[in-house]
């Protein structure tokens, strides 16, 4: 019961910090994108691990919203190969560069914001928060970007996911993880209020 | 206490709303990524293996595989030398996603020396 609380407030927050302004989905309808470049995300945290938390686990989301979502170790390792090594400059390369690079239809600019314990005015509490922007490669314009904040008892998050059940997960030991992944899943479910769409590879994709 | 009468019904929607179906059978793939950066905890060897069993359980039941993940193979594959291995990937993640077409063609044409 204790657990089932403790979730409960997890739920709360998440909904609360969601229920703020209206969706304008013109630019994504009108851009209809069906690929997706997910870059490095820039980690503003002091936590080192925040960036493997976030990056690893927004391509499952992604995809089950109905995109091709590029393979993010590759696309990591064509940017090494080609010099650029941090977040930041790979932010710097022109959509004009990267739709002819990859033939992707927008790219995903991630920001991480908060990664651990946050110590507000009535108690502190694990927190992780992270935004997002989606900028279509053919036209430049931005077609959505919105931000998650998740809270709560980190642990639990481990329990509700089931994620101790995995054995190979054993070797994630960053207790944040599974509030990145909580966080990520949210953000971009378009059933959720965070306004992102369904493409075009999703069943509930309407055209 | 009210809350107590809350939690059963929030459950349930929770229930309801993680009951919608996965499009792609996702075993471990998004674990594999997560270790590609923690270097040397799980060897390659290893996370090939962890792939190779989501394609064979994703052919025996007849499940997708997601996005990338055959280009991530492939990626595992060139880190230890297997270009054809890599390649042949490469073309299966192209097969599979007409989306990759244009990253995977150019993966496909570079000389082999560039990847790791």
């Amino acid at each position: 019961m204790k657990k089932g609380i403790i979730f409960l407030g997890i739920l709360i927050t998440v909904f609360l910090t969601g229920c703020s302004k209206p969706c304008d989905y013109t630019a994504f309808n009108e851009s209809k994108p069906k690929s997706i470049l997910v870059l490095l995300p820039e980690n503003k945290t002091a936590n080192i691990d925040a960036t493997n938390a976030f990056f690893s686990q927004l391509t499952r989301p992604l995809s089950e919203a109905g995109y091709y979502v590029f393979p993010i170790a590759v696309v990591e390792e064509t940017f090494y190969q080609n010099g650029v090594t941090v977040a930041g400059e790979m932010r710097n390369v022109s959509t004009e560069k990267l739709r002819q690079i990859f033939g992707a239809d927008a790219v995903l600019y991630f920001d991480i914001n908060q990664y651990g314990y946050s110590y507000g005015i009535l108690s502190g509490a694990p927190e992780v928060s992270a935004s997002g922007t989606l900028v279509d490669l053919r036209t430049g314009k931005t077609l959505w970007n919105n931000e998650i904040t998740v809270q709560g008892d980190s642990t639990s998050y481990f329990n509700v996911l089931g994620l101790l059940l995995n054995r190979i997960l054993d070797n994630i030991s960053d207790k944040y993880y599974p509030m990145a992944g909580m966080a990520n899943s949210t953000l971009f479910d378009p059933a959720s209020n965070r306004c992102f769409m369904y493409g075009q590879r999703s069943p509930l994709y309407k055209g | 206490m009210f809350i107590k009468k809350l939690l059963p019904a929030l459950l349930v929607l929770l229930v309801v709303g993680c009951a919608k179906k996965d499009i792609y059978n996702w075993d471990d793939y998004e674990a594999t990524l997560y270790l590609y950066h923690q270097q040397g905890k799980v060897n390659v060897e290893e996370q090939i293996k962890l792939l190779e069993k989501n394609i064979d359980k994703s052919r025996a039941k007849s499940l997708l595989s997601p996005p990338g993940l055959h280009a991530h193979l492939g990626l595992l594959y060139s880190n230890i030398g297997k270009i054809d291995d890599a390649k042949n990937q490469f073309k299966i993640e192209k097969q599979l996603f007409v989306e990759s077409a244009t990253f995977m063609d150019l993966l496909l044409n570079q000389k082999t020396r560039n990847l790791k």
